[in-house]
């Protein structure tokens, strides 16, 4: 599936007196040997090279303070790998943690590339024992199974962590105490792909034989089968159906945004957690913006009434300049004044929830006129316009085709909310304005 | 020739915006100013522009800049939500409060001096005004920090969190010297809180942030950080 990721987190026990390229060598071996097109190949401590083992080494070395290191190991091409090794040091217990996030989950779609994941963290494990409960799944279905949560408050999770089988996923490492909770006869016959009890007395288990398929009918079949093996008190039928719910809400949906804003819609979907991420698609499928009304027709112009128009050009040429002074840091392309630097600034405002935070007074009084004029001038130079310069500049028009159209009344409805800057964006109307100029 | 030397804009011309770098016309103690740097960026960006040919505008003078980037300052308005909440919060009864818990009757003082390794001024400092009586009265700070980490990734979000969290414990955490005329003197502060601002800026994934948060605060002893 696109636009979901294979997710492992883990931690285990770590010798932190050893040498660190000696005690850590198990741990390469295995990632090197166990990773094929998601290899990392960048390192980075305070400083960014290219992956080696001593690389590795030298940046856990750099980023050491008094009790823990990481490091983090990355890709330069796709598939897009965010991963972090944490070591903890006396006198905290000494750990190995990792965060493994391969941005392609269907790269798992391969039985061998996932035989493959599973010896690499089996070896991980005999290495470096865990230390109650470790797993590796879907981002987005990991997401909605309620994980780290599991509905309890948010402290009593952080105390708790998983001290019971809060849920079953594709991959699964149980520490000793939690095959003691369950029953280690039980857990051993969990009906699942792969069963398999670890020289520590933790126990691998893996349901299904590719992860990417997570939600299909057989994988969820087999998901629900060894969760209900191991939380005897659940209903096989109802935790199927709690499974089917989290596969439909993760049906990938194909982006079909309103093409006027398409451009700024499809910047939207990743501000929602990713499984969350298909319904929001589909929401904004399902929205269309109302079409611009800040316009009259030719013949409705208002004319001109300022005794020096240059004046006026002037001011709202300094306005527009108060917009790029405002952005130029966080929206570099406002520099250029064009109409993909609109795109990025309804984004930005959109992103920072502009009109809903600032006070009032500033957004009318400073920040409509400068958005105002510099969407005039970006009427102005892409698509020929002309200033109707007003003793009010509310009034201001610019002359496009057809129509005048009323930059600062636009800004002046784009800045009442947050919403309202995708109800009345900047890009919307330069779209429109765009196929009236051909009159 | 229009040089517009007196407007609130500089000259669109080339040879005058080289001739008068933003560093030449600074006025005393600009040149500290947390701007600064962003308004430097600002005037070279616009000349490489006018170099190229580009038909761009005559760049914003420092104090128009200053004073107009001075209202819009997201994380002057979230220190400011946040004082309130903290305000609303100590006039709440002890056991309905979230924040405050720890005081029987807390006292709110914002901007507060402490020198430590030098002089820096906390978000907040909470006093307990009733302490049980031979205690020492609790104190507590605070530090707001509005941070874009949605993108971060993993490593340089931990990496980013745990820096924060080193240096609020550093500047205003364990023992600190009060300047503020009335409360000077060397005090043991009981817990520094770091807190986010939320909303669109926090990372989207739950999961790894709680493991994050998980990790600092079980492990580093005396700083609490939160989003809010």
């Amino acid at each position: 599936m696109k636009n979901d990721n294979l997710v492992f987190t883990f931690e285990g026990g770590f010798n932190s007196v050893a040498d660190p390229l000696q005690e850590l060598a198990p741990f390469l071996d295995a990632l090197e040997s166990g990773a094929d097109a998601w290899m990392p190949d960048i390192t980075k401590g305070k400083r960014r090279r290219r992956y080696t083992r001593a690389a590795v080494v030298k940046a856990l070395a750099e980023s050491r303070d008094e009790c823990t290191t990481s490091v983090g190991l990355y890709r330069t091409t796709e598939p897009e790998l965010d991963m972090t090794l944490m070591l903890w040091f006396p006198p905290q217990p000494p750990s190995l943690e990792l965060w493994l996030n391969v941005k392609a989950l269907d790269l798992f779609t391969d039985e061998a590339r996932c035989q493959a994941f599973v010896e690499m963290v089996r070896a991980w494990a005999i290495r470096y024992p865990v230390l109650s409960y470790a797993s590796a799944h879907s981002m987005a279905d990991d997401e909605l199974s309620g994980d780290p949560f599991y509905g309890r408050e948010e402290r009593v999770a952080q105390e708790n962590g998983f001290d019971q089988i809060y849920a079953v996923y594709w991959l699964n490492l149980f520490g000793p105490k939690l095959v003691e909770t369950v029953g280690r006869e039980r857990m051993r016959s969990t009906p699942a792909h792969r069963v398999e009890e670890l020289p520590d007395g933790s126990i691998l288990l893996v349901t299904w034989p590719t992860a990417a398929d997570f939600a299909s009918e057989a994988a969820r079949v087999a998901q629900a089968r060894a969760w209900v093996h191991l939380r005897p008190d659940l209903d096989f039928d109802t935790v199927m159906a709690t499974l089917r719910e989290r596969s439909t809400t993760l049906a990938p949906v194909e982006p079909r945004f309103a093409p006027d804003v398409a451009a700024l819609l499809s910047r939207l979907p990743e501000y929602v957690s990713i499984g969350q991420r298909q319904r929001r698609i589909a929401e904004l499928n399902a929205y269309v913006p109302p079409e611009p009304e800040e316009w009259l027709p030719l013949s409705a112009a208002l004319p001109s009434d300022v005794a020096d128009p240059k004046a006026a050009l002037e001011q709202y040429a300094y306005f527009a300049e108060r917009l790029v002074a405002l952005l130029h840091t966080p929206v570099p392309s406002v520099l250029k004044g064009s109409p993909e630097s609109l795109t990025d600034i309804d984004f930005h405002f959109w992103r920072q929830t502009f009109p809903d935070t600032f006070e009032r007074h500033n957004i009318d009084a400073v920040a409509v006129p400068a958005i105002g004029a510099y969407l005039g001038e970006v009427l102005v130079k892409h698509l020929g316009g002309q200033w109707l310069p007003r003793k009010q500049w509310m009034e201001a028009q610019v002359r496009v085709g057809d129509r005048v159209w009323l930059p600062f009344a636009r800004a002046h409805r784009y800045m009442r909310s947050t919403q309202s800057l995708l109800d009345h964006s900047l890009t919307q109307l330069y779209r429109v304005a765009e196929r009236h100029s051909r009159y | 020739m229009e040089w517009e030397t007196t407007g609130p804009r500089l000259s669109r011309d080339v040879s005058f915006l080289k001739e008068h770098p933003p560093e030449r016309d600074a006025p005393p103690g600009a040149e500290g100013h947390p701007l600064w740097t962003e308004y430097v960026r600002y005037r070279e960006a616009r000349l490489a522009e006018l170099e190229q040919g580009t038909p761009a505008k005559g760049p914003l003078r420092w104090e128009g800049y200053l004073d107009l980037r001075g209202q819009f300052i997201r994380g002057l308005l979230f220190e400011q939500l946040m004082v309130a909440k903290l305000r609303a919060d100590a006039a709440l009864p002890r056991s309905q409060r979230q924040w405050l818990r720890d005081f029987n009757q807390p006292r709110i003082e914002t901007h507060v001096g402490m020198t430590k390794a030098d002089l820096r001024f906390a978000d907040v400092l909470v006093i307990e005004m009733k302490p049980a009586s031979g205690q020492p009265p609790r104190m507590e700070t605070f530090s707001f920090k509005s941070r874009d980490m949605h993108s971060l990734d993993q490593n340089a979000l931990r990496t980013q969190m745990r820096a924060d969290a080193n240096g609020a414990l550093r500047y205003y955490g364990e023992t600190v010297n009060i300047r503020r005329p009335g409360l000077e003197g060397l005090v043991r502060i009981q817990r520094v809180r770091l807190v986010y601002e939320g909303g669109s800026l926090k990372p989207s994934d739950v999961k790894a942030l709680q493991l994050l948060m998980k990790a600092l605060n079980g492990r580093i002893k005396g700083v609490e950080v939160q989003f809010q």
